[in-house]
């Protein structure tokens, strides 16, 4: 009996301990990261000269992105393409990694606030847990460019503007074309990710792409792949083994339609579809080797360059859209191969 | 004899047992395909990755220790092998040598520290985890890296006489080589003597030291041959991979009645731990419930199933309610 507490309650406290660890090892990561931004930027005191002399001649500005990671290539495809701008104009440019932590971009955020930045680039962690951030940075007059992930609608005012792929009609091209590739309908499982609300409206999106067709298709399985390989992978084992005539798979990112691949690869079938959302590096090689049958963009380069030059507007004193919706396209072998290892 | 080590290796498991047949026949009528030859093989693809870490975890927490940082030396392994690969052109062999020397070599410095430094255990492998993480993101960027070759996949997605996975292979094989060096070598017996009582085990001579090193090292190489393996199946290094997969593997373990305060347990009581775990999973996944309450159920299951065990024998509650309602009659 004894011994029996003894195990439950070294498993409880390994448990909590394990948990606290987890959040430390993150805050201490992006300690790290902000030091290295911050040590690559420029001084406070050189920012406050750049923005005493800047404005209207179009001189130097600093600009700051606040991604919600840096540990993808889709984001990391963005600090490139703001990076690169940058040096072109000769403005200064920082990129804080929060890697997924809401307390760790607040701080971030609060940082950002009180270093005189001429506009901010902003991914949230967490749309809804946001607004204090945002609160913090408008005060101190900075212009916020929302990029990718777009804040919920009451905090549509701290923002200049919103800036994405337009994750629905991403998602209805796939649909249109998986109701193209399969007339008679079929069977069809999904892989989302709900907690994002990119891949909700993508799943919307796809649905309702299928149109007329809808009816025909059934879907016998929708599955949390948390739009990671190795989460998705053993999932869409499973729903292969359930369902032997399944068609088709939509997976909400090229992560997990990798996974739904290599799953279709290793069950020893043929002729299982993989369509997915992203068209990043990897989704492009497996378009051309075939194990994706289509896949719609999404357009992190066309978004950073698309939200650089309306800050640059905003900052000249025009006026910018509240909202910015870049329309996605389909990625064929063609386009797949022109730019293999890059994003669009 | 060799009856009755099986005799007894079915009475010590008998909780974890009772729960894995319980659930399976549960699954078996809520799927039609649970109980396919095609599914089973399916599961044991499934369970390989994580019964290779479970296997060091036993030894590791038998050895009264833990080891955290068996997750993301997966990913940290399997990142580096990958893009020794494609981004160094690094041949095959070479790049596995190099990728499991690297786990060996965490392995081997948690040990070291642990063992010369006195550390707990707990704090340098949740270090080592860290710093495993950081190298695989570092190397790599954060970005995936896409293999092709297909000698390397196949490590991870090939046939033995086209039916048996090779991951299913190596894990019947590891596990054989475990249940041999726990139970017939001096080195196993070591293990059990340190982590029932360290003070004697020192007294009577044991090489505490060499042994904690040993333990952790061997932890290490596996999680390294998951990491190449799992890279392999996924046709990619991914640094993202492996956070929680140690939770998992102490799961595993703590399911088949390997004792937290260390000295207790048995390889045979891991495999049913890993099974029941990878059993859950699959079972959920084809009956199609979400993924949200499989988490909770997933929980439950585990919960309930250390009860059980920790519950079986002289005192367990079901034996003390019948003899209660016995006793009223």
């Amino acid at each position: 009996m004894k011994k029996t507490f003894t195990t439950l309650m070294a498993l409880t406290l390994a448990a909590s301990a394990l948990a606290g660890c987890g959040s430390k090892a993150t805050e201490t990561t992006a300690a790290a990261a902000t030091t290295t931004a911050a040590e690559s930027s420029a001084p406070a005191d050189t920012k406050a000269d750049a923005e005493t002399e800047a404005p209207a001649e179009g001189g130097s500005y600093s600009f700051a992105f606040l991604p919600n990671t840096q540990n993808n290539t889709f984001q990391a495809a963005m600090n490139d393409t703001f990076k690169r701008l940058c040096q072109e104009k000769g403005y200064n440019y920082v990129c804080l990694d929060p890697d997924y932590d809401l307390n760790t971009q607040l701080s971030q955020m609060a940082d950002v606030a009180n270093q005189g930045f001429d506009a901010v680039f902003v991914i949230p962690v967490d749309s809804a847990g946001i607004r204090q951030g945002l609160e913090q940075i408008s005060e101190k007059n900075i212009p916020i460019l929302n990029v990718d992930t777009p804040v919920i609608d009451e905090d549509l005012d701290l923002v200049k503007t919103v800036i994405a792929t337009d994750a629905y009609n991403a998602g209805t091209l796939v649909g249109q074309q998986m109701a193209a590739d399969y007339p008679d309908g079929g069977k069809i499982a999904i892989l989302d990710f709900p907690s994002n609300e990119s891949c909700v409206n993508r799943v919307a999106g796809f649905l309702d792409g299928l149109g007329d067709a809808k009816d025909k298709f059934e879907i016998v399985a929708q599955q949390d792949g948390a739009a990671a390989l190795d989460v998705s992978m053993p999932i869409a084992e499973d729903i292969i083994q359930a369902n032997p005539e399944l068609d088709a798979f939509f997976c909400i990112n090229d992560p997990s339609a990798l996974g739904a691949a290599a799953a279709i690869k290793a069950s020893g079938k043929t002729g299982i579809g993989v369509y997915s959302i992203d068209a990043s590096p990897d989704g492009k090689a497996a378009i051309l080797d075939g194990s994706f049958t289509a896949v719609a963009a999404q357009v992190p380069i066309g978004i950073a360059e698309t939200a650089f030059e309306k800050a640059e507007d905003l900052l000249a004193g025009k006026e910018i859209e509240k909202e910015i919706l870049l329309p996605s396209f389909l990625v064929d072998k063609e386009k797949a191969e022109a730019t293999l290892n890059d994003w669009q | 004899m060799k009856n009755n080590s099986f005799v007894k290796m079915i009475k010590g498991n008998s909780g974890i047992i009772a729960v894995l047949v319980i659930i399976s026949v549960i699954l078996s009528f809520a799927s039609p395909v649970f109980l396919t030859a095609d599914n089973f093989l399916s599961v044991l693809r499934q369970v390989s990755n994580n019964m290779y870490l479970a296997l060091g975890m036993t030894l590791v927490i038998i050895l009264g220790g833990i080891d955290l940082s068996v997750g993301t030396c997966v990913a940290m392994c399997g990142t580096l092998t990958a893009g020794l690969m494609v981004n160094q052109r690094m041949p095959m062999g070479a790049a596995i040598a190099v990728g499991l020397l690297l786990g060996t070599l965490a392995g081997f410095l948690n040990g070291l520290i642990i063992a010369t430094f006195k550390v707990p255990a707990f704090i340098v492998t949740m270090s080592m985890m860290n710093i495993a993480k950081g190298i695989a993101y570092i190397y790599s960027g954060g970005r995936s890296i896409r293999v092709s070759n297909e000698v390397y996949t196949g490590i991870g997605t090939g046939k033995l006489f086209g039916v048996l996975p090779l991951p299913v292979v190596y894990m019947i094989i590891l596990i054989v080589v475990f249940i041999v060096v726990l139970n017939k070598t001096k080195f196993g017996t070591y293990i059990f003597a340190i982590g029932g009582n360290r003070e004697s085990a020192r007294l009577s001579g044991v090489p505490i030291k060499k042994v904690e090193i040993a333990v952790f090292t061997i932890s290490g190489f596996l999680a390294a041959f998951a990491g190449i393996v799992l890279s392999a199946r996924m046709y990619s290094g991914q640094p993202g991979v492996g956070e929680g997969y140690e939770l998992d593997a102490i799961a595993a373990c703590v399911l088949g009645g390997v004792s937290m305060t260390g000295g207790v347990g048995a390889i045979s009581g891991t495999i049913f731990g890993a099974l029941v775990i990878g059993i859950i999973s699959n079972g959920l996944n084809l009956i199609g419930l979400s993924s949200f309450w499989q988490l909770v159920v997933k929980g439950l299951i585990i919960l309930l199933a250390v009860i059980i065990d920790t519950q079986k024998g002289s005192d367990s509650i079901v034996k003390r309610i019948i003899k209660n309602a016995k006793e009223r009659a």
